[in-house]
């Protein structure tokens, strides 16, 4: 960034300071969304206030949800911005248009609706819907994690999505992948046909541990979904159908 | 979900760090929901409302501060913005002129702030719009007054 472009932000920071004195201590790198340290610093283009990339993205989301628009006002100074410049590498960087048909638009993956579902299912659908319809036991018994699912990935990604509400997941999943992987490993060296249910508790303990410091009370519910996805060897699309049929199912 | 739990705690730390910046706002947490605080709010003086210490409430959204607070009044009051029975409040900031960047505190501000300069071009109390509007200051000022005696002050024994 030029130096004129920094100090024209710390000239704004300080203003806003003056003028709330004694609300939060707004300093130049608090973001106004979350409060904390500004991560991964993304800046509006025409009055150059930053924010964390993940908070203005989720702003932005929300404001495109209710219509098309092609600006944004900023949230400290409502000036109108039309895309936001983030990603900096020495002398480059990316930008997002908000505009909808822009070819560099907004990615916009808390709008579609593969999303929006799996939130709902986290939030208001009971746990366990499918647990009649898979055979849990069958899987485990039959050791057929020893099959690789190739839809996994995709599937890890969205759901952490959903659960933190973040767009870039990739080092969690990688990290759930990794806990799966040599929990793998490990049972294909022991080899004891008897203990599949101990096999089966053991693997949620993992993921469990592994996931609990990103999605917190998530993380039961979210242990119970990644097994019946596993059983199912189903593909995201059909697993999606699948769960949407039985939630209209319900009593 | 997690992001507005994180940040209302942050505002919990503020609120309590600088409990004593703005004398005429008392917020508090909801001891077992973050998601539901209220308010006691001192009047503005020169106004009717002087004197009185009204009560909000907070509901807070999961998707908090992308979405603003649910806020109304549980303290009876006459005002051209607040409805008599509900205590449901009409203020462009909690609707479609939110931004992040409000706080629950700076929030509590602009309805003081709307308490000493009430908008009875958009009421929700259309009696105490109708007064203001036809130009009978007096006649809200005393209704507003009497409200306050009678809901937002202590009781004389």
């Amino acid at each position: 960034m030029s130096p004129d472009i920094r100090m024209e932000e710390d000239k704004v920071s300080t203003m806003d300071e003056s003028s709330e004195s004694s609300s939060s201590s707004s300093s130049p790198d608090t973001c106004t969304f979350c409060l904390e340290p500004i991560k991964q610093d993304a800046y509006l283009d025409q009055c150059f206030h930053s924010f964390c990339y993940n908070c203005i993205t989720k702003w932005v989301n929300v404001l495109c949800d209710r219509q098309p628009i092609s600006s944004i006002k900023c949230p400290l100074c409502k000036r109108e911005n039309f895309s936001i410049i983030h990603s900096f590498h020495q002398n480059n960087f990316q930008r997002y248009y908000i505009k909808k048909d822009h070819p560099n638009r907004f990615p916009s993956v808390f709008l579609s609706k593969s999303w929006a579902f799996r939130r709902q299912c986290y939030h208001s659908t009971p746990a366990g819907i499918l647990n009649s319809k898979l055979g849990i036991q069958f899987y485990w018994k039959n050791r057929i994690y020893r099959m690789k699912n190739i839809w996994l990935e995709d599937w890890l990604r969205r759901e952490i999505q959903t659960l933190t509400e973040n767009v870039d997941v990739d080092v969690i999943m990688h990290h759930i992948l990794g806990v799966m992987d040599s929990f793998y490993k490990r049972l294909s060296f022991k080899n004891h046909a008897g203990g599949c249910e101990r096999n089966r508790r053991e693997f949620k303990a993992l993921i469990l541990d592994s996931v609990r410091p990103f999605i917190f009370d998530f993380s039961e519910r979210f242990c119970d979904e990644l097994e019946l996805f596993l059983v199912s060897g189903l593909n995201i699309e059909a697993y999606d159908k699948l769960y949407q049929e039985t939630v209209i199912h319900l009593p | 979900m997690q992001s507005s739990r994180a940040r209302l705690f942050k505002e919990y730390k503020e609120v309590q760090r600088e409990k004593s910046a703005d004398p005429d706002i008392q917020l508090t947490c909801d001891e077992s929901n973050i998601f539901k605080w209220s308010a006691f709010i001192n009047g503005p003086s020169e106004t009717p409302y002087e004197g009185g210490v009204f009560q909000l409430a907070f509901a807070i959204p999961e998707q908090y501060p992308l979405l603003p607070p649910q806020v109304r009044f549980l303290t009876k009051i006459f005002h051209p913005n607040v409805h008599f029975k509900t205590g449901e409040i009409c203020l462009d900031i909690l609707k479609n002129a939110w931004s992040p960047a409000w706080t629950l505190q700076s929030v509590c501000r602009a309805i003081i702030a709307l308490m000493a300069h009430p908008e009875p071009d958009s009421p929700l109390n259309c009696d105490s719009g109708n007064l203001l509007r036809s130009g009978d200051h007096r006649g809200y000022k005393s209704m507003a007054k009497m409200y306050t005696k009678l809901a937002a002050m202590p009781k004389k024994a």
